[in-house]
């Protein structure tokens, strides 16, 4: 005897119909705006999926009929948290470090900008989530996608859908959140500072500088050791220049395999009883002001290492220390240029932009090790 | 209820760490920088030192640099000049003695051509000193 053949129609619901708008929504961004598209994407592709009723798609492996989703979710981001890791491992593999190798103290301008992160983890906890969800939300104003879900799904995992999809809208909207920040904090004579060339940075430093990283900041702070021992063996990958295939393959296949699964499972993790409540507003809230503060405390901290140093640094590379890597940077490019055609702000962007990755990987494994 | 103490351990540790971290990362990397340019540094004065413009001749004597490009010079300029060679040295060819290739006839007759190695090189030129102080 055969059940009764049900169709999903009569089991949508309202909230599962708007969570699908979601979806399309962050589809027509992705598609027609261009807006971090390898993310938002399957993401959006995830929602829509996800919130079909009576897929099971995102059953977990140990009901019954387990959903594809559901293993790659429960493998892959509960309960062994593989993925985001080997994303870092090929954004190690992409990575550049000569602009801060070549200028060391624009690392400061990374660590200032983690501020962000700070300001809104003290903020969810007025706002009344408990200390694991306000770490999590907190290092949104990271900027860094990985870190972000990485940090949530060990914490906070039912936020990981929101807090991912916060952490990369925000990204995609850099462009337009930074630049009134950026232009209320300078001068138009600070926008104008030309850099010096950086020094040529020797294959032996580019060599040695992701070895001593990696052993230094997992020493001080061992639950770093995913994101960071990744990143740096990524960029090791890259800059021995006697592995091509493993560099490429980083940065290349396995990043864009792991990316698909990723993605498509957070967005399938949205659910709509999941999402659509107060606090993801909330959240949502709280991940634009992380960013907004990030921006102003890299410029400031710039700005004051102008008043102590001989050799000017232009302050609006202070604002590249939120690790939107490149966005932050190219968005300094423009409003350098802006400010002076001369100018080209690009490489030396890139240092804080890098700097700011390390600091929220380094803030996430603190937060990790004290709370997790 | 929020437990503000512990809030404000995670950031007053966090940013601690942070900061020690990043700051302690940029005295490595100055470090780095100064170790590598020590480095390129003695690699570039042990090459230049390898070569040595000094040439040293069968008899111990030890003629520098500028010696050595002096007679040469010198050298030049006397095969340069237009002179009377004697008969026997004249090549029957034809060729112009002031052409290259009369000038390697002359060189042939005159003197031994120089093999490679510094010692016959010196005498060589030991020899064209000697034919100038004449």
């Amino acid at each position: 005897m055969f059940g009764i053949f049900q169709t999903g129609v009569e089991a949508l619901t309202i909230g599962q119909i708007i969570m699908i708008a979601v979806g399309s929504t962050l589809i027509y961004l992705a598609i027609s705006k261009e807006m971090e598209p390898y993310e938002l994407l399957p993401i959006g592709c995830g929602i829509i999926i996800g919130n079909l009723p009576l897929t099971y798609m995102m059953a977990p492996p140990t009901a019954e009929f387990p959903g594809l989703l559901g293993i790659f979710f429960h493998y892959g981001l509960f309960v062994w948290i593989t993925l985001p890791p080997i994303i870092f491992l090929g954004l190690g593999a992409m990575a550049d470090f000569g602009s801060l190798l070549g200028n060391p103290k624009t690392f400061l301008l990374g660590a200032a900008a983690q501020a962000g992160i700070f300001t809104s983890f003290l903020g969810a906890l007025l706002l009344g989530f408990t200390i694991p969800e306000a770490c999590s939300i907190g290092i949104i104003g990271g900027a860094d996608g990985p870190t972000t879900i990485y940090t949530t799904a060990l914490l906070a995992p039912e936020l990981i859908g929101i807090n991912a999809v916060a952490a990369y809208s925000y990204m995609a909207m850099v462009a337009l959140i930074q630049p009134p920040i950026i232009r209320v904090l300078t001068t138009q004579e600070e926008r104008k500072i030309v850099m010096k060339e950086l020094r040529p940075v020797s294959r032996a430093e580019r060599i040695i500088f992701p070895l001593v990283t990696l052993v230094f900041i997992i020493l001080i702070v061992p639950r770093a050791a995913p994101l960071i021992g990744m990143f740096m063996l990524g960029n090791l990958f890259k800059e021995s220049g006697v592995v091509p295939r493993l560099s490429n393959a980083s940065q290349n296949e396995l990043m864009n395999i792991v990316t698909i699964f990723l993605m498509i499972t957070i967005g399938a993790s949205m659910s709509a009883e999941l999402i659509l409540r107060p606090k993801t507003l909330i959240i949502l809230g709280l991940g634009l002001s992380s960013f907004g503060v990030g921006t102003a405390t890299g410029v400031l901290c710039a700005k004051l290492m102008n008043v102590f140093s001989k050799e000017k640094i232009n302050p609006m590379i202070g604002a590249a220390g939120v690790s939107a890597v490149p966005m932050s940077a190219r968005v300094v490019q423009t409003l350098g240029r802006k400010a002076n055609p001369r100018n080209n702000l690009l490489f030396h962007a890139l240092g804080p932009n890098f700097a700011g990755v390390v600091g929220s990987a380094t803030v996430a494994g603190v937060f990790i090790g004290l709370v997790g | 209820m929020t437990d503000w103490n512990a809030a404000f351990q995670i950031v007053i540790t966090s940013l601690t760490v942070v900061f020690t971290v990043l700051t302690a990362l940029i005295m490595i990397m100055h470090l780095m920088k100064l170790l590598v340019r020590k480095q390129e540094k003695m690699k570039t004065q042990s090459d230049t030192s390898a070569i040595s413009s000094d040439v040293k001749t069968e008899s111990g004597e030890t003629l520098t640099g500028e010696e050595v490009a002096a007679i040469t010079a010198a050298i030049t300029a006397y095969m340069e000049k237009p002179k009377e060679l004697p008969n026997h040295v004249v090549s029957t060819s034809g060729i112009s003695r002031w052409n290259i290739d009369g000038r390697i006839d002359q060189m042939v007759h005159h003197h031994k051509m120089p093999r490679r190695g510094a010692s016959s090189t010196s005498k060589w030129i030991l020899e064209a000193r000697r034919e100038l102080m004449r």
